[in-house]
């Protein structure tokens, strides 16, 4: 591991929170309270903007809530959507929050192989990343209309 | 698109970062928030001053270029019309590559935003159990009270509140040497497949220069408020290490249980790793939380 990229440091903190897995529905609503929606670190996201990231989501699910319509969530290949996947898929019981990190992500599509067939070599991280981002940037202007977004 | 939301109102609780977003965006679409903030009658021991969304740690966002996923989060929330971003925008101060802030303009804008607008009424309060608003939104944040902990961990069960974070570091699987790692479980993770854990193996040598280095190195300083917090279940991995040179090899790198294939022998010592995603992108070190300065981690 001598050359080992670290994605995420470690750290120990007092931070309350829940186990999302078991405890969130993908809507952040806590199961056996419908309407009662948890956002910010106490969800289960480390840092500023991930907190006031999950306070977006948590806002607009009340608002679709108050107005009788279905839940309206990010979409997966967005950073919102990859932040809300850590909530759903982490470990039940070890649940640790996290910070966004491209780690997250559903990853894309592989390389096709080139023009004489031989198979393509694999990404490197920055345009990995690059790609990742335009992905993302793509999906969420799909649901900023659907959310009423100002710049939609 | 109408709001439609008639006489609904949502009742958010903690006007931290989270909350007055999700008050901001809620009242931008017509509907009427509550917006209960505890302070000036109660702080956590980490807030200093009564403006909303204070930030209690450093004063930066974190990256801003799309090449780091947190610049890309930022980026969603400029164009989503966030509320934390455009305020963070306004108040920015000059950081590199980071997007940083004047502290005390940030919670100024938000506070001022969030006193402004007709559809959010503020309340000084402290709430002492979940709200019994049929709509409501909890952001009360790391150091939530504890009469309102209780009452979330009495809801989820004993098990599913936790108090501590113990981060563990993860690296990329790309960049892991497989000649030299090797896949299995000890034999107390019976439950685990064979193949869920993978072992970096030290020799001696190596396993006594990783001890020195981590007796060495620069250690975060606690925030007051966390100062002798350490428990028995979650010691960070240097202070395992100061407590005896051989505990970490008799913790989370003990080698029991495990034959490194290219020797056939048990090695000294491992770090496990474990797949941190279902992608198998990302490994994290089982067991190393801890509170060395990120270079010291390198």
């Amino acid at each position: 591991m001598r050359e080992a990229v670290f994605a995420r440091y470690g750290s120990v903190h007092r931070n309350t929170y829940l186990d999302a897995p078991r405890s969130l529905a993908p809507t952040l609503e806590l199961v056996g309270r419908p309407g009662l929606f948890v956002v910010g670190q106490m969800a289960g996201v480390e840092g500023y903007v991930e907190s006031a990231a999950l306070g977006f989501v948590g806002g607009i699910g009340a608002w679709r809530r108050a107005s009788g319509a279905a839940p309206a969530l990010p979409p997966a290949e967005t950073a919102h959507g990859a932040l809300l996947a850590h909530l759903r898929g982490g470990r039940s019981g070890d649940f640790q929050p996290t910070n966004v990190n491209y780690g997250l992500f559903p990853p894309l599509p592989p390389l096709e192989p080139g023009p004489d067939g031989r198979p393509a070599g694999k990404r490197r991280k920055r345009e990995k990343n690059e790609q990742l981002a335009r992905r993302a940037l793509a999906a969420l202007a799909t649901w900023a209309r659907e959310i009423g977004a100002p710049s939609s | 698109m109408s709001s439609a939301a008639g006489s609904s109102r949502v009742t958010v609780v903690g006007a931290g970062l989270a909350g007055c977003e999700a008050a901001w965006q809620l009242a931008s679409r017509g509907v009427e928030v509550a917006l209960v903030e505890m302070k000036p009658l109660r702080r956590s021991p980490a807030h200093h001053v009564d403006d909303f969304a204070e930030l209690v740690c450093s004063n930066s966002l974190r990256g801003a270029s799309l090449g780091n996923a947190v610049g890309l989060l930022k980026e969603e929330m400029r164009r989503l019309g966030s509320l934390v971003v455009r305020a963070a925008d306004a108040t920015a101060v000059p950081a590199g590559r980071a997007l940083a802030v004047d502290r005390r303009a940030f919670s100024e804008f938000i506070t001022q935003a969030v006193n402004r607008h007709p559809r959010i009424e503020v309340r000084h309060e402290v709430v002492d159990r979940l709200p019994d608003a049929p709509l409501a939104v909890l952001a009360t944040g790391p150091l939530t009270a504890p009469e309102l902990a209780d009452a979330l961990r009495e809801h989820c069960g004993q098990e599913h509140l936790y108090f501590y974070d113990a981060i563990a570091p993860t690296v990329y699987a790309d960049s892991i040497d497989f000649d030299v790692a090797f896949r299995a479980s000890r034999w107390e993770d019976a439950a685990a497949g064979a193949g869920d854990y993978l072992n970096l193996p030290l020799d001696r040598d190596e396993y006594e220069a990783f001890v020195d280095a981590l007796l060495a190195a620069d250690t975060v300083e606690l925030h007051p408020f966390e100062a002798a917090l350490y428990f028995e279940g979650c010691l960070p991995i240097e202070e395992m290490a100061r407590r005896g040179r051989r505990t970490l090899a008799f913790g989370p790198m003990k080698p029991v249980g495990l034959v490194d294939p290219r020797s056939g022998r048990r090695p000294h010592a491992v770090v496990q790793l474990r797949q941190e995603d279902k992608h198998g992108v990302l490994y994290n070190l089982v067991g190393f939380q801890t509170k060395l300065r990120i270079g010291a981690q390198r």
